[in-house]
């Protein structure tokens, strides 16, 4: 695949591109998961499921030393034969979709809920995808962009949340690892959940335009994830204590409720402004991605249809399948695991594949 | 036809767009002047019989007149379940109900025994409404709060949350007697609900004490001077007046701001829990220690004095809250549960109420003002 020098991603864009994927509207949720199993301890469950990351990391920058210029999608293709790899590809690709309707289901559901009441959940999603497919239609290049001005945002909303720390109090954490290794490690496996997606390196990383950088760009990505998440997590049961963090469904908005700033009367309507932006971009990519995938199994001329299919597939399954939060976890539990085991083993396959060929 | 695809696709586009925006159901504003906007609740109870209870919601809110003069309203809902209350009120009153921007709940006496677990379900599912309204016991019936005129103020609603919003200045008020404060503590271990409690004497409303919760129930009333010591136990950096008196006319006033720290040890199966008070303030009147600007020998003589005071009311009230409350005031329930772990199933009223407490007051001098006259 030739790119244009001027479309290559820098390291940076490619750092944020990586935290755009994985930072969605979901990790406002994140405390509740962990607290039935890890309690107190939540914030360190979420350090460690940083661990999950990290392996892919390791995965992609050994792949990507290989062949710097061939994503997975052509690798496995190369290495399994043509019908094989294009079945591990497509599974990969659903594996990828399994999160999208759940997504932009969330995202409908948060918005309703914490912001405008009265618009209907079909409206959202129309809106989400006329300007998430019309980013995503614009290039990897203007992903690259978004992401960054989604950074700075995220960075923006969470230190106010900083001066929490003067309203919560230390008993709320502690006996700190009072509910053991076990628990922790157990709690940690949920937090997992939410590193997903970096698998996305594998698919972008040709774009860099240094891929020596590769390396330090992915690490500093899955850095700040950790930093990002372990600040949630540590925040919210700082604040709430583990005994009300389940009474919330989105716990960490009740954090930002607390923010106390002169002029703004509530933060969380700020800190949901800036969710929502965040949450475009995260349809975006994935409206990218999905692309991406197709023109991978066949050469596709006419974009625009194709999007526009796509997006009202995804829209009718995200209103049948997901349409309330009770229904979508149902689906949920089923798919998360599968497609992040999913990942690991095709994953660790091509790595392997790629190793033994070599020593061969 | 090719060459007209993107017009074609263009069109479809804005036609979607249109569809979904402007089609289907018609989005409903409401001007302001259609809304009944309250500015505080009651909630109470009516008890029928042991099974049979009906909800009666009262709530203020300002009408305004045609010359822009406001007149307080009051609106009652009543029915078996909150829920139902809101229902009852709507088919008396002209206007939308809005609880948005309620600032104020007050909770009668015998529903807060009975409950409050339903008003704050109720209050905390609707991301809608204000967070920082205050939770306030009252005696008796919550209508007569609101019926009561204040000068100065349109409303009693009103005139109660700036009344609570200040009490911080004296008598070791936290001021933190929010939902979000409520919400934060109801069902956490060893944690509990204080909120202010109020009554009508001789024709004023006033703060006459604390109510303290037991999960959602309430479990002890405590009168001021209970609640006076509570405060200061209970909570850090508050502020208050500590007296030392001989009689009407020698008296030393002391304006004090508290600092507390606990800790907790398990000895055996016992809890000991030793609070450190330090309290550090300015004297304000003085007309019983002659020479404090000016001798050491006096400050420190003051100082063991008021420490040797504050330490027989606080020894005094734990006496009565470990057998006469039974309830943990003081939250020392958290903190062991912070030292020795959580979820281990006991009950910290009691557990409390059978430790030891210890309580050290240090008492230093910040200033004296300009001078003695």
């Amino acid at each position: 695949m030739q790119i244009e020098k001027k479309n290559l991603l820098t390291p940076n864009e490619v750092t944020f591109i990586l935290i755009g994927i994985m930072i969605d509207v979901t990790a406002t949720s994140l405390p509740n998961g962990m607290s039935p199993t890890s309690k107190q301890d939540g914030w360190i469950s979420a350090l460690l499921g940083a661990i999950y990351p990290l392996y892919i990391v390791f995965l992609a920058v050994y792949v990507s030393g290989k062949f710097p210029r061939e994503n997975i999608l052509v690798l496995s293709k190369r290495y399994l034969g043509k019908t094989l790899g294009n079945i591990l590809n497509f599974l990969f690709l659903l594996s990828f979709f399994s999160y999208f309707p759940p997504l932009i289901s969330t995202i409908g559901i948060i918005v309703r809920t914490e912001a405008i009441p009265f618009l209907s959940s079909i409206k959202i999603y129309v809106a989400l995808f006329f300007i998430g497919v019309y980013a995503a239609s614009k290039g990897i290049k203007v992903l690259g962009r978004l992401s960054t001005i989604t950074f700075w945002m995220i960075i923006a909303i969470m230190i106010p949340t900083i001066s929490i720390l003067k309203q919560g109090s230390y008993l709320n954490i502690s006996p700190v690892f009072g509910t053991g290794i076990v628990n922790i490690i157990k709690g940690s496996v949920y937090s997992a959940y939410d590193y997903s997606l970096m698998e996305l390196i594998f698919l972008i990383y040709p774009f860099i335009n240094d891929s020596s950088k590769i390396k330090s760009a992915a690490l500093k990505a899955t850095g700040f994830i950790a930093i990002i998440y372990t600040w949630i997590t540590f925040i919210t049961i700082y604040y709430m204590g583990k005994d009300i963090i389940p009474k919330t469904i989105w716990s960490f908005f009740t954090v930002t409720e607390a923010v106390q700033i002169d002029v703004v009367n509530n933060f969380r309507y700020v800190f949901t402004f800036f969710w929502i932006i965040i949450a475009f971009k995260s349809v975006a990519i994935f409206n990218y991605v999905c692309m991406f995938f197709l023109e991978n199994f066949k050469k596709i001329k006419d974009k625009k249809v194709i999007y526009v299919i796509m997006s009202v597939v995804v829209i009718m399954i995200a209103k049948t399948y997901y349409g309330d939060r009770v229904d979508m976890e149902e689906i949920i539990k089923y798919t998360l695991p599968i497609s992040v085991i999913y990942n690991l083993i095709y994953l660790t396959l091509i790595a392997s594949l790629i190793w033994i060929k070599k020593e061969a | 036809m090719k060459k007209y695809k993107n017009i074609i696709f263009t069109i479809f586009l804005c036609s979607t767009f249109f569809i979904v925006f402007f089609g289907g159901e018609k989005m409903k504003s409401l001007g302001v002047e259609e809304l009944d906007i309250y500015a505080g609740a009651g909630v109470g109870i009516d008890k029928y019989g042991e099974a049979d209870i009906k909800y009666r919601v009262p709530g203020i809110l300002n009408g305004y007149k045609l010359d822009g003069s406001a007149e307080r309203v009051i609106s009652t809902g009543v029915g078996s379940t909150i829920g139902k209350t809101r229902e009852d009120r709507q088919k008396k009153i002209g206007n939308k109900l809005f609880f948005g921007l309620v600032k104020l709940y007050l909770i009668e006496e015998e529903y807060a025994k009975f409950g409050i677990r339903p008003i704050m379900d109720i209050t905390f599912k609707n991301p809608a409404v204000n967070n920082d309204l205050f939770l306030v016991v009252c005696k008796g019936r919550s209508e007569e709060y609101f019926m009561k005129d204040i000068s100065g103020y349109d409303n009693s609603a009103d005139y109660i949350s700036d009344m609570i919003k200040n009490s911080v200045n004296y008598n070791f008020f936290k001021g933190e007697y929010m939902f979000k404060n409520a919400v934060l503590s109801m069902d956490a271990e060893g944690k509990n609900v204080v909120s202010p409690y109020i009554e009508i004497l001789e024709d004023e409303i006033k703060i006459t004490g604390m109510g303290v919760f037991k999960k959602d129930k309430l479990a002890a009333i405590l009168d001021m001077k209970d609640t006076k010591i509570m405060n200061m136990l209970r909570e850090n950096k508050v502020k208050g007046i500590l007296t030392i008196q001989k009689d009407s006319k020698k008296y030393i006033n002391y304006e004090a701001e508290s600092k507390r720290k606990i800790t907790c040890e398990k000895i055996g199966d016992k809890y000991v829990f030793t609070i450190d008070l330090n309290l550090k303030g300015d004297i304000i009147n003085n007309e019983l220690y002659k020479d404090i600007a000016s001798k050491i020998e006096v400050t420190e003589k003051f100082e063991e004095d008021m420490a040797k005071q504050v330490k027989e009311m606080c020894s005094g009230f734990l006496e009565k809250m470990k057998h006469g409350y039974k309830v943990d005031l003081l939250q020392l329930g958290w903190v062991a549960a912070a030292k020795y772990g959580r979820d281990t199933g006991v009950d910290w009223d009691e557990v409390v109420s059978n430790s030891d407490i210890k309580v050290n007051v240090k008492v230093s001098i910040d200033s004296v003002g300009r001078g003695q006259y």
